[in-house]
Order: structure tokens, then sequence, then C-alpha cells
């Protein structure tokens, strides 16, 4: 796909968000009725090139963590208030899961950033250093 | 957006656990070896990514929205949205003595089941080639063992010198002779005592080769008794093309060691042309512009900065050696190919393989004009100047004369003479494969032939007669040899001792 489609997708994406750049969903309709009546050439690619791109978006605005054991509502409200604290005007999403594999320990996934202490990531170092 | 991101990392990074940062990403398609990945924004050039099922990749395309990551172990594990993490390392390789007698894949893991390489250390597969200031000129001989080579086209310690010639030309043959008889010197070295002496390690590196070709490779090495000085490092044909570009990075640094550590090493990439083929794959896959015979734009830069990093280092900076026979195959003998051109270019001189030699039997089968050594006489000892100074254009002179001569039936004594000598040298040259000569006895048969010991015996026998030359000096004629090799000089007294020995070989030489 082409610089130029690329800088259309990124307007797309600019208008699917509100002002403090949270991509709504009643924008996004917005969007794809204006793409469906404009009809573009190469409609599909752009729509393609639209959804990694909104994808994109959605991953900056969540913050995932997942726990080795089951989280009580003290830890989520906890960390809920961290985040909001640290976000302060501007939403950002908080997903809570649990994650058997790591054993013990947590996994914090920020866009394409993991920060982890488990079980699991210690046992796969070791592992490493075993093998290399 | 980011700011908030920014915030939250640095909270996590001002907390007091044992967390690990990675950088992740997705993988978004996955084709012929190579995955795009989605994210990995803080991937370094060239870093090493790690894949699920312990499958390693190395980030080659930095591009806006993706990275493009070859892929070095069995992809067929991996699929669509498999997560794909930064490991902070560049791609690097075991280096040091551990690594003698093995034979390792591109990235250095043993493939010859004889257990795990324990190396201490390892070195980046690419690196920076040694600049000009701890650079000195080549003046140490690297002996191949091969007449033709060391008399026409001498080779040096630190010297680039390609191989090049059509298919079942020999050019592996040299290679391998080269590196069998850097293991004979190394044994006698040893074996001697001396305190200066300075063995050559050897690394041979096999591009895109059929497996039963590296297979025999390594059962001639071990029968020759080479195998304890060199390592192999093996892509075949089998192995995914991005494993067979990174093999000769891989030769490269385990050599390097040895340089950087005031050592000589001879390292042979057989072949360039594979390995040029397995990038311009690389390269279309990861949609990179094609230019000339669909080669990249940076073809030229794949192999100089892998030839540059062969080099001989000054004293300040260790007096290490790498030294670098590059092969290359030509089609029809054409050396006006974008890659020949090219490794032409950047190397040393050439050592030029002609089909229609090898055909006659003529081998190795050297051609005499093209083939060259920029180093030139600098690479051999003064005895052996001496007495080849004239050999290659003598030579030249009868392969012009010996194409004239077939329209002249009435022929003057010179060029009659011109002839005769060349006929015979041409013979004198004839070796036969993993049966390095030793530079004494080399300097020994060159005196003889331009001493016109050989004129007396018809040009069919000089062959037969040069081995029994060759047997003689190495067992009666020792001494003239050992005062060759001691003082690396053809002085008078030598010189009297190597008459009376080859006269004495004469008279018994029927």
């Amino acid at each position: 796909m082409s610089s130029k489609y690329n800088n259309l997708v990124r307007e797309l994406v600019k208008r699917s968000s509100n002002e403090h750049g949270v991509v709504e969903e009643t924008l996004v309709k917005d969007v794809l009725s204006g793409l469906k009546e404009g009809n573009p050439p190469r409609h599909r690619e752009i729509l393609k090139l639209y959804l990694t791109e909104i994808r994109k978006t959605l991953r900056q605005q969540l913050v995932e963590v997942e726990l080795g054991c089951q989280p009580n509502d003290s830890i989520i409200s906890a960390l809920k208030a961290k985040i909001d604290d640290l976000a302060a005007s501007k939403s950002l999403e908080l997903q809570v899961s649990t994650n058997e594999n790591l054993i013990a320990g947590y996994r914090i996934r920020l866009v394409d950033d993991v920060f982890e202490d488990s079980i699991q990531s210690r046992l796969s170092k070791l592992s490493q250093s075993f093998t290399s | 957006m980011s700011s908030i991101t920014e915030l939250i990392r640095k909270e996590i990074e001002n907390l007091s656990t044992d967390a690990t940062r990675t950088n992740v990403g997705t993988i978004i398609t996955l084709a012929d070896g190579v995955a795009r990945v989605d994210g990995l924004s803080k991937v370094m050039y060239n870093e090493m990514i790690e894949f699920p099922n312990n499958v390693l990749g190395i980030a080659l395309n930095l591009e806006e929205n993706s990275v493009g990551c070859v892929l070095l172990g069995d992809v067929s594990s991996l699929k669509e949205g498999d997560e794909a993490r930064t490991t902070g390392k560049l791609l690097s390789v075991p280096v040091g003595k551990e690594l003698l007698g093995r034979v390792v894949d591109a990235v250095g893991r043993p493939m010859d089941g004889k257990g795990a390489i324990n190396a201490e250390q390892s070195f980046p597969v690419e690196r920076i080639a040694p600049g000009i200031i701890p650079r000195k000129s080549v003046d140490q001989p690297l002996q191949t063992g091969i007449m033709a080579v060391d008399s026409m086209v001498p080779i040096g310690r630190g010297q680039r010198e390609l191989i090049i010639g059509d298919r079942s030309t020999g050019k592996t043959t040299i290679a391998i002779d080269t590196i069998i008889n850097q293991a004979k010197i190394n044994k006698q070295g040893e074996a001697s005592g001396d305190s200066n002496f300075r063995p050559v390690y050897c690394i041979y590196v096999a591009v895109g080769q059929k497996n039963a070709n590296v297979a025999r490779t390594i059962k001639t090495l071990e029968e020759s008794g080479a195998m304890e000085y060199v390592t192999i490092v093996s892509a075949p044909a089998a192995d995914n093309p991005a494993n067979q570009y990174l093999a000769p990075y891989s030769g490269c640094a385990i050599g390097e060691w040895y340089m950087e550590n005031g050592m000589d090493a001879l390292i042979v990439y057989d072949d360039l042309s594979k390995h040029a083929v397995a990038y311009r794959q690389i390269s279309l896959i990861l949609k990179r512009p094609s230019g000339r015979e669909a080669y990249p734009g940076d073809v030229f830069y794949l192999h100089s900065r892998l030839l540059e990093r062969s080099a001989r280092l000054n004293e300040d900076s260790g007096n290490g050696s790498l030294t670098a026979l590059p092969i290359i195959e030509t089609q029809m003998g054409d050396v006006s190919g974008y890659i020949p051109t090219n490794v032409i270019s950047i190397t040393d001189g050439q050592i030029f393989l002609e089909g229609d030699l090898f055909n006659k039997g003529i081998r190795p089968a050297v051609s005499v004009g093209l083939s060259v050594s920029r180093v030139g006489s600098a690479a051999q000892i003064k005895a052996y100047k001496k007495v080849a100074g004239k050999v290659k254009l003598e030579l030249a002179q009868f392969r012009e004369l010996a194409a004239f001569s077939q329209f002249e039936s009435d022929l003057d004594a010179t060029t009659k003479a011109s002839l005769d000598r060349g006929a015979r040298i041409v013979e004198l040259f004839k070796q036969t494969a993993a049966n390095p000569i030793s530079v004494e006895v080399q300097t020994s048969l060159m005196w003889a032939m331009q001493n016109n010991f050989f004129d007396s015996i018809a040009v069919a026998d000089v062959n037969r007669a040069a081995q029994s030359l060759r047997e003689y000096m190495e067992t009666q004629g020792k001494e003239a040899c050992e005062l060759i090799y001691s003082t690396g000089k053809l002085e008078e007294d030598t010189e009297q001792k190597l008459r009376s020995a080859v006269e004495d070989w004469k008279r018994t030489f029927s």
C-alpha cells in the first residue's frame, strides 16, 4: 500500500477518535458509512489498513494485566486507581485476566512492551541458561 | 496517548522488582522463512528475535509499520498471531579453539554429534572491518602447497585471493589442498619446537552445497589429518536461505577471533555465488527493490563488508591475520558476470581456473593470463622468489607461442626453446589433489627446472621425473631442503648442496 493510502488511513483513524484521542464506536461507524458512500478505489485494501491501524490504536489504549492467580477486587481496584491517577483525564482501559501458565507473578503489556515477573519467565530464563 | 503510556512505563520501572522488560510483536505474515512482525518498536537492526518453540530470527527490515525478520529454525511450528520478542542481543556465534575439529551450522550450533561446544567467548556475526590504522601490508607467505599457485600467484597472510572458474574445474580442491597444507606445516612447525612458529587455523564455510559434497570434504580433511586445525561452518543447499546468508559472516567471526588474538587464520568461502543467490532470495521475499539480475542494490556491500574483514594487523594490534579464499562459480567461463566482477574488484587477485585446461588433464587448471596476485612476490620467501620469478612470464609466452605454432611448421631455435621450456613447466605444475608440496621442495623443483635439469627428459616424463625428484629431496636431499626451510634464502652454499643433490638424483633417474 502506498504512502498516499497510509496518509488517508491515518486521517480516518484521527476522525474515528475523540478529542482525547480515544477511538469511539460512533465515530468509527461514521467513517465506515462515509467510505461506503464515497466508494474510493481500492476500498477493500483501505479498509484492511484501517482495521490494522484501529487495532494498533486500541492496543495503545489498553493495559493488559495477566496474573498468575485469581485477582481479588482489592488488587483490581488498586490497579485501576493507579492507572486513573497516571492517565489523569485520558481514558485508559484496564484488562485484568488470569494466566495459569505464569504459575505466580504478573505480566503487564503496554502496547508492545511487556513487563514480567513470573515463575514462568524465571524458569524460561533458567532453561535458556542451560541450553545456550 | 504516548505520554500516558510513558508515565505508566516510568512508574513500573521505578518499582523495585525483578521484572524484565521485553519488547514484543505479533507475526502478521509468514512466508518462505520470512516473518513480518507488527510491534517490536524498539528492535535494533540485526537483533536476534525470539519466536515460540525456540525459533530464532534476525530483524533485517525495519519498516514504518512492521519488522521483516528472517527465520533461522524450523518455521513449521510458527503461525500468524504468534508472539515475537526482542532479545537485546545481536546475532553471535561461539569463537575460540574449542571449535577446532568441529562442524557447526550458521549460528555456531554443533552438527557433528560430538557434543556441546564449550566456547568461553562469542563474537557478533556482523562486525566492522579493521580500519586503516591497525593494518599493515601483506608480507608473510601463506603456502598453498600447489606449485602453480605458489610460484605464479603467491598468497600472503591477510590477503583475499579469489578462486574463480566454471563448475568442476577444481576450485574447491585448491581450497582444500591449501587447508591440508596448512595442517601439514602446522604439524611440522609444532614438532620443531620453534617458539616463533605461527600456525594457521582454518575455517571452511560451505554455502548452498550438497550435503554429500560437504561430507566428502570432511572425509578428505579427516583422512589427511587436517581436521584438528579446521572448523567447518555448513549451510547446505537444504538449509534455509537465511542460514546460507549468515554462514560466511559466522565463519568470518570465528576467523576474526584468531586474528584479534594475534594468530593467523585462513577462511574459505565456498561459494559466494550461492551466497549472493541466497541473499537475493531473502531480499525478494522482504520486498526490497531489485536491480541487475534481480539482485538487490546492496549485493556489492554484501561481499565487500565480508571480505574487508580479512586483514593483516600490525604489531601494535597483535600481528594477527585473516586470509580469505572466496570461491565464485562462473557460467561458461564468463568472468564479466555481475557477482564475479564485484568480487574480483573487492579481492587482491584471483586464481582463474579454465575448463579447457582441466579437460586436457592440466590440473590444477590455473589460467596464467587471467590469474593474478596483487600482493605478488612480497608473499614469497626469498629462495622461492629467486627461482620462480620468471616462470609466469615463461608460461604466458609459451601459451601464446603454442597458439601460433599450430600454424607454423618451421620454427626458429628461440621459439622452439620457449615452447620446450613451457611444455616442461606445464608438466612440472601438474599436481594431484590432496598432495601439497612443501615450499623447500617446490624451490628445489623450480631450481632444477631453471637450471635445465629437466631439459634432457622427454616432456611426457617430466611429471614422473618431478615426482621422483620430490621423493629424493624429501629423503636423501633433505639437507639442502632444511637449509632452504631454515634460512628462507638460496645462498651459495645452499645452491651448491642443491646442485649436488639434483645431480645425484639425475644419475639415478631413468
